[in-house]
């Protein structure tokens, strides 16, 4: 549930991850957790998860495939993975290296390359802090393998692994990042699987003491409530490979007569309240029920929902220079500069 | 006129409703087959009426839910779920309470076919393939079928052709087809489709006599079928999809009570003789559960009334020590098992009878109580409904709570938080009231080209095209709303296709 809120909309939906993460642990058993810090230079880590739009991932749902992913690119690298850590912890997607982990008995990396979820593969830390992308595999259920050996950037990665995934129906896994265990402790963004499942304790201590779930996420991870309200549209379109649209709030209690307007591509991106931006990616922007406190991933958004939303200030090293060339607003197409919105100190 | 029927675990109510107001009500208990309660329900309200005057009845059920609950009645059913080589690590009843996958009730088996989000296929079906499946099932005695395609909602040929080789070799057996049942989630889809087979007969049990009454008593009046979300179905239709009307109880009791009370925003607490349901008012509709819906521990994304329901009612079974109160309601044998009319078992009403407390006079008025055991009770009954209502309230402030149902009495009058509304009259029957007022749908689905249309255009045209439809249902134009819109891009068509599938719901239109 932790994920799912970190999921900022995308990543795929936690309930179905979960499923996946449980029905590894019953065939293979506990999976290990190790720190970042406690890697070895002569680790091998591997960085792995889905690929696709989340919107096919609850119909077309994954299977053992991030498995096979894992062992072809050891197959090519001619040596074991010691290790395999998540490329972004939001959603789903921050399990996806437990079903490798439970099958190679091998344990799972207590960080990420994303601090939440970013809808492209350049976008994790590992890369904008000079790891390298390739080689890189892409895996689908049916069978299929595709082996990227020499890719100009981690963006040329993202398009040809695009463009193999919508091919292979929109649900792949992939396997990239190969990193030795220093490259993990200098790009990695530390302890964020201990995060996720704080935020989801949060969550469900205040729907087991009927407290409020806004303030008990924001105790987990400081940041601040946007707005409530009800959603009263909904565009959303696949396409490119990408759950694409936005969707609209009609305010309630103290938001009543204003609208926020969130746009996305898998993930939340941009807030705005009556056309003037609150919120901009890597912030997080999350949309929970604004009951229950679950997240509401984008493939779930419907009319009528009552929800909360969340802004949640990014970790420090998505928000440096280097950083939001990639994953500010201009990395999404957007022709304005990062601005943070949250006037509350970052942590 | 129109004739509203809430046949419970315990009671059946009825009531005559002409327009808005109430003509008569009348209260019996629910026989073991529904039909002989609903005619004599019947009977009883068209006694001086014109028969051509009584244009609809229609019934509201929870035998449905009950048999799910009780795992009774339950068909045994085949799940073939077409995915080729996709989906399989998450098999067909993941995640379902293991008490019922346990009980060889299932035989589930994943085949080649499914389609990829643009309508290319996975695989083709092989028709040998479910050929032999269906040799397996006869051998397995299975009853009903659940066919589950992987992105059948974006082309459902799949299943079609499916059930016709499946026709071809068990001819009629009952088979559910998942695009007709849920929307895109493949898991919560399936399990609604599951649910479906399996109620089948169940429902076949619940239904299908229910038009013999309107033959038997030379009624013009058509049957309906009170469904989750507050609409009707047909009587055909509420055997083909017994899981629409899985669960209308909720919906029924809290849309009586707005009703009898006037109160459009505040908790309705409905008290029967087995159970009570708790929910929530806003503007006279229950507030909608927001993601999955659990029925009896199975997670389905259907649109329905979010009520908490626990076991406490009139005929709950009071233990000779603590804890005092049973999960277990003598149910419809109170009027053999309870003191108060004779029998050997302590009930709650028994302790309100003792007291003379209860609603309604029973015929044996000399029970006596123990005051400690009595207060014992009381101060059960109290927690266990305190802490249902803390869970269904939205903020901590005051507000109105209207108490209906047979158990009514039971209440107790002093809980923080709440301003109990009294209702004067009928409370007794709000369910029936509810499945009298029972919506009328509207639903269009249709494949639009975005070439020369805007977004806008097409969702205003889908918008009247279900309006229209609902009107053409006997809805009242100025009560439709819209409920749902769903957008499906065909990006497998050159043209930028979309379906595009609304609902809209409306009351019946009185004149």
């Amino acid at each position: 549930m932790g994920a799912g809120i970190l999921g900022t909309g995308g990543g795929g939906n936690p309930y179905i991850g979960k499923l996946r993460a449980q029905e590894i642990v019953r065939q293979y058993g506990n999976i290990k957790v190790v720190q970042p810090n406690q890697l070895k230079d002569d680790d091998l880590v591997i960085c792995l998860g889905g690929i696709g739009a989340p919107t096919v991932g609850v119909e077309k749902v994954r299977g053992d495939e991030s498995a096979r992913a894992l062992n072809e690119l050891e197959n090519y690298l001619g040596k074991k993975a010691t290790a395999v850590i998540s490329g972004e912890i939001g959603g789903s997607n921050s399990l996806e290296p437990i079903i490798a982990a439970g099958k190679n008995n091998i344990p799972m990396i207590d960080g990420d390359g994303m601090g939440r979820a970013f809808p492209e593969i350049h976008m994790k830390t590992f890369f904008i802090y000079g790891v390298s992308w390739t080689p890189a595999v892409v895996c689908d259920e049916k069978g299929n393998t595709a082996l990227f050996t020499k890719a100009l950037s981690a963006h040329w990665l993202e398009k040809m692994a695009r463009a193999v995934t919508i091919q292979m129906g929109c649900a792949a896994v992939f396997a990239t990042a190969p990193m030795n265990g220093n490259e993990v402790k200098n790009t990695a963004i530390h302890g964020t699987l201990t995060l996720a499942k704080n935020v989801g304790e949060a969550v469900q201590n205040a729907q087991n003491n009927k407290t409020d779930p806004v303030n008990n996420i924001l105790e987990a991870y400081p940041g601040k409530l946007l707005f409530e309200g009800k959603i009263s549209d909904l565009a959303r379109s696949t396409t490119d490979g990408f759950a694409r649209g936005h969707v609209l709030i009609e305010g309630s209690n103290q938001y009543k007569k204003h609208t926020l307007k969130i746009e996305f591509q898998n993930e939340n991106l941009i807030a705005y309240i009556d056309n003037k931006i609150v919120c901009m990616v890597p912030d997080l922007i999350c949309i929970i029920d604004s009951e229950t406190g679950d997240p509401i991933t984008t493939e779930l958004l419907r009319y009528g929902f009552r929800v909360s939303v969340l802004a949640l200030p990014a970790p420090e090293n998505l928000c440096t220079q280097k950083a939001l060339e990639v994953v500010g607003p201009k990395g999404f197409g957007y022709d304005f500069e990062y601005e943070y919105l949250l006037n509350i100190p970052r942590k | 006129m129109r004739i509203g029927i809430d046949v419970g675990g315990t009671n059946t109510d009825a009531v005559l409703i002409n327009k808005n107001t109430i003509i008569k009500t009348f209260k019996t208990n629910t026989s073991k087959d529904i039909t002989s309660s609903v005619s004599s329900c019947i009977k009883e309200l068209i006694k001086n009426q014109e028969k051509q005057n009584i244009d609809s009845i229609i019934i509201g059920t929870t035998h449905l839910i009950n048999d799910l609950i009780q795992r009774k009645n339950l068909a045994k059913t085949a799940i073939i779920r077409l995915c080729g080589p996709s989906t399989r690590l998450l098999k067909p009843l993941s995640d379902w309470p293991l008490d019922i996958v346990d009980k060889n009730l299932f035989s589930s088996h994943f085949v080649s076919g499914g389609l990829e989000f643009d309508g290319r296929e996975i695989s083709s079906i092989s028709k040998l393939e479910i050929q032999k499946l269906c040799d397996k099932f006869k051998s397995e005695k299975i009853e009903s079928i659940a066919v589950n395609g992987v992105f059948a909602s974006v082309n459902p040929y799949q299943e079609i052709e499916t059930k016709k080789i499946i026709q071809q070799e068990m001819g009629n057996i009952p088979i559910s087809l998942s695009h007709q049942i849920g929307r895109i989630g493949l898991l919560e889809r399936e399990n609604a489709t599951i649910l479906n087979s399996m109620l089948i007969k169940s429902a076949q049990s619940t239904f299908a006599n229910l038009n013999n009454i309107i033959k038997e008593l030379k009624l013009n009046s058509k049957i309906y079928i009170t469904q989750n979300d507050g609409t009707m179905s047909s009587i055909e239709d509420a055997l083909k999809y017994p899981v629409f009307s899985l669960s209308s109880g909720p919906t029924n009791s809290m849309r009586g009570a707005s009703y009898l009370s006037g109160i459009k925003n505040g908790l309705v607490i409905d008290i029967g003789g087995t159970s009570t349901d708790i929910g929530m008012l806003i503007n006279s509709f229950p507030k909608e559960s927001s993601i999955a819906v659990d029925f009896s521990g199975i997670r389905t994304n259907f649109r329905m009334a979010d009520v908490l329901s626990i076991p406490l009612g009139g005929g709950t079974i009071i233990n000779k020590q603590k804890p005092y109160l049973n999960e277990l309601s003598v149910g419809n044998e109170i009027t053999s098992k309870s003191l108060s009319f004779g029998g050997d078992i302590t009930t709650i009403t028994d302790i309100f009878a003792a007291e003379s407390k209860t609603s309604f006079s029973l015929p044996n008025k000399n029970i006596i109580i123990k005051k400690l055991l009595s207060n014992n009770v009381k101060q059960e009954i109290k927690s266990k409904i305190s802490l249902a209502i803390d869970k269904m309230k939205t903020s901590a402030d005051t507000i109105d709570a209207i108490v209906v149902g047979g158990g009514a009495f039971i209440m107790p009058e002093d809980i923080d938080g709440l301003n109990l509304i009294k209702i004067a009259k009928h409370s007794e029957v709000a369910n029936a009231i509810g499945s009298a007022l029972a919506q009328v749908s509207g639903y269009s689905e249709k494949v639009y080209s975005t070439h020369n249309m805007t977004r806008e255009e097409i969702l205003n045209a889908s918008k009247h095209d279900a309006i229209n439809n609902a009107i053409n249902k006997g809805a009242d134009k100025r009560t439709i709303e819209i409920i749902d819109v769903e957008e499906i891009p065909l990006s497998y068509l050159p043209s930028n296709a979309i379906t595009v599938k609304t609902k809209v719901v409306g009351n019946i239109n009185n004149n």
